[in-house]
């Protein structure tokens, strides 16, 4: 199936101005919060309506305002799955499922049967949902949004009310409950992680506005723009010159980049901004022969996690900007030696150029 | 004693039961308008919003004569829509039993709305986006979904409306008038054994609407603590 989308819509901090067009079964759109992802959701399911667009499920015409169409969400075959999953709260698991079956009493019963079992929700078919953990909720949700039969699913940030713990299962769980549905599902979500896994097209949206999209490895591997850079991930993006003598040098950083063998000339001409992950700053200890593609660091700020610990950090002889906090980062993994699992932070990072990212804009 | 079981022998009971005929009449009209209007305002976003909201309220901030005086110019059998009504349905509204059940209504119709509205306005609008995005009809979200949700708060909404139905007194009086055995309710009738001196009989319909509020009141409780 293909969705093509084309929206126009004056919201209360910001402009959407939305275009895509979608081909692939798992479909991603990443963004921070209040980016106009759930918004766009809503108008995709007929919620709410936008200022103007057209909205296309293959031939089918959901949205056209300069034609006055505008479907019903009743009748667009799109069903949404709420952040909070938004189960009836007064009828039971059961209920809950069989009121969106279409048919006679018995093919109620049978299909709810059939899904309580699937999604292994028989032992709470006669809870409320005001008695389920979240975990629960959402397999009831994807219960009945299953038992709807839609052409797509919308899924608004469906691990954001689970705890830290069980997400990662629940992520595969919910991939594999969901494999054999044959429709279309959009995933909105502002983790990346989330999105990696699950979608096989990303669509990246800043501000009300697409500013990336293609396959999702490949938008991962290299972003089309600095601006999604920092959204999957890639916290070091700065402005760069291309020097007369070919090489790329980073004002920010006070260093040149020798990078003609990475590059054919023309593209060379071209870039306007450099990406570098935080895992290709590799840290310099003692002396070493050449400083070439080294950057020395200061003012460093350590965040601490269990397997790793990431250093932001400015660069030193540069003045400080207004926030004392570094603007760059990069990771060092844990080492565990006797009590202390740190090792040092070093003063020098040396750049792995093989691992640069271009931008063009 | 003697005096009293002498009185609660010949008491005419007639102003109990018009009261609770009337009060019963008022809430069914009462919360089948006002759970719709209420719903209007909460869920679909109508322009009318206001407008619907400040006339509903004005019966709660206004004395209840005011509303009396405009009903009885209203449906008044020398004014055009009085005459109208009579003439062609024969349907008189002044002097009358459905006099009492205008009055009584048009008064408690704003508790039943106000409660109906503070229920609704506490569900949760994604349920009613999901079941429209799930195929459900607005209709059956709102008798299998909305109205279930917001069950302890409507049934405050009735408890309260029927109440205040069962105690109008200012509306009634002008519209309807007292007439005994056809529109003499208990508040009609403890004014007018009052003003005939007679305290001991104003004493036991006092009694027995203490008692009417009593329970009432203990039924707002025990669903206002359900609804917790």
């Amino acid at each position: 199936m293909t969705i093509k989308v084309s929206l126009k819509s004056k919201l209360d901090n910001f402009s959407l101005n939305i275009n895509f067009e979608g081909n692939s079964k798992r479909i991603g759109i990443l963004g921070e919060s209040g980016a106009g992802k759930s918004m766009l959701l809503k108008y995709l399911a007929g919620i709410y309506k936008p200022d103007s667009g057209t909205i296309y499920l293959d031939d089918d015409c959901l949205l056209d305002t300069d034609k006055k169409i505008n479907v019903r969400p009743q009748e667009r075959n799109i069903a949404y799955m709420f952040q909070n999953y938004a189960l009836f709260p007064t009828m039971t698991v059961r209920n809950n499922i069989e009121i969106i079956v279409k048919g006679s009493k018995q093919e109620k019963k049978e299909k709810a049967d059939y899904l309580l079992k699937k999604f292994h929700i028989e032992e709470i078919a006669d809870k409320k949902p005001p008695e389920l953990s979240g975990g629960q909720q959402q397999r009831v949700a994807l219960a009945r949004v299953l038992a709807y039969e839609p052409k797509l699913i919308l899924l608004d940030e469906p691990f954001s009310a689970i705890d830290q713990l069980l997400k990662e299962r629940l992520q595969i769980e919910l991939e594999a409950m969901i494999s054999d549905y044959d429709g279309t599902v959009i995933m909105v979500s502002h983790s990346r992680e989330e999105l990696y896994k699950f979608s096989e097209e990303l669509i990246v949206i800043s501000k009300g506005e697409v500013i990336d999209s293609g396959k999702t490895k490949e938008v991962f591997k290299i972003p089309g723009v600095s601006r999604s850079a920092r959204l999957i991930g890639i916290n070091n993006i700065m402005p760069v010159n291309i020097e007369e003598d070919g090489k790329i040098s980073i004002p920010e950083w006070g260093i040149k980049l020798d990078c003609e063998k990475l590059l054919p000339k023309d593209r060379l001409k071209k870039i306007k901004y450099i990406g570098i992950r935080d895992e290709d700053l590799v840290p310099v200890y003692g002396e070493i022969d050449s400083d070439e593609h080294c950057i020395e660091i200061s003012n460093v700020n350590i965040y601490e996690s269990i397997r790793d610990r990431k250093v932001f950090f400015s660069i030193k002889n540069k003045k400080k900007k207004s926030s004392d906090f570094g603007n760059y980062s990069f990771i060092m993994k844990n080492k565990i030696d006797g009590d202390s699992i740190y090792g040092a932070v070093p003063k020098k990072l040396k750049i792995d150029i093989d691992k640069l990212i271009f931008f063009d804009k | 004693m003697s005096n009293l079981l002498e009185i609660l022998k010949d008491l005419d009971w007639s102003p109990l039961y018009i009261s609770i005929k009337t009060a019963i009449v008022a809430t069914i009209i009462s919360f089948a308008i006002g759970i719709h209007l209420a719903k209007k305002a909460t869920f679909y976003g109508d322009k009318r919003k206001a407008f619907v909201d400040g006339i509903l309220s004005l019966p709660i901030v206004l004395p209840p004569t005011v509303a009396g005086f405009i009903l009885l110019i209203i449906f008044s059998k020398r004014r055009p829509l009085g005459s109208f009504l009579f003439e062609k349905f024969d349907i008189s509204v002044v002097q009358t039993w459905l006099g009492c059940i205008l009055a009584a209504t048009i008064i408690s119709l704003p508790l039943m709305y106000q409660n109906a509205r503070a229920a609704f306005e506490q569900v949760d609008k994604n349920i009613i986006y999901s079941a429209r995005t799930l195929g459900m009809s607005e209709r059956k979200i709102f008798y299998r979904v909305l109205v279930p949700a917001a069950r302890p708060g409507l049934v405050a909404g009735i408890i309260l409306c029927f109440a205040r139905a069962m105690g109008e007194y200012g509306a009634t009086s002008m519209v309807a008038g007292n007439i005994p055995g056809r529109t003499g309710t208990i508040s009609q009738t403890i004014g007018m054994v009052i003003s005939d001196g007679n305290y001991l009989k104003a004493g036991i319909w006092v009694v027995i609407v203490l008692l009417i509020s009593f329970v009432i009141i203990f039924g707002v409780n025990i669903f206002s603590n359900k609804a917790k």
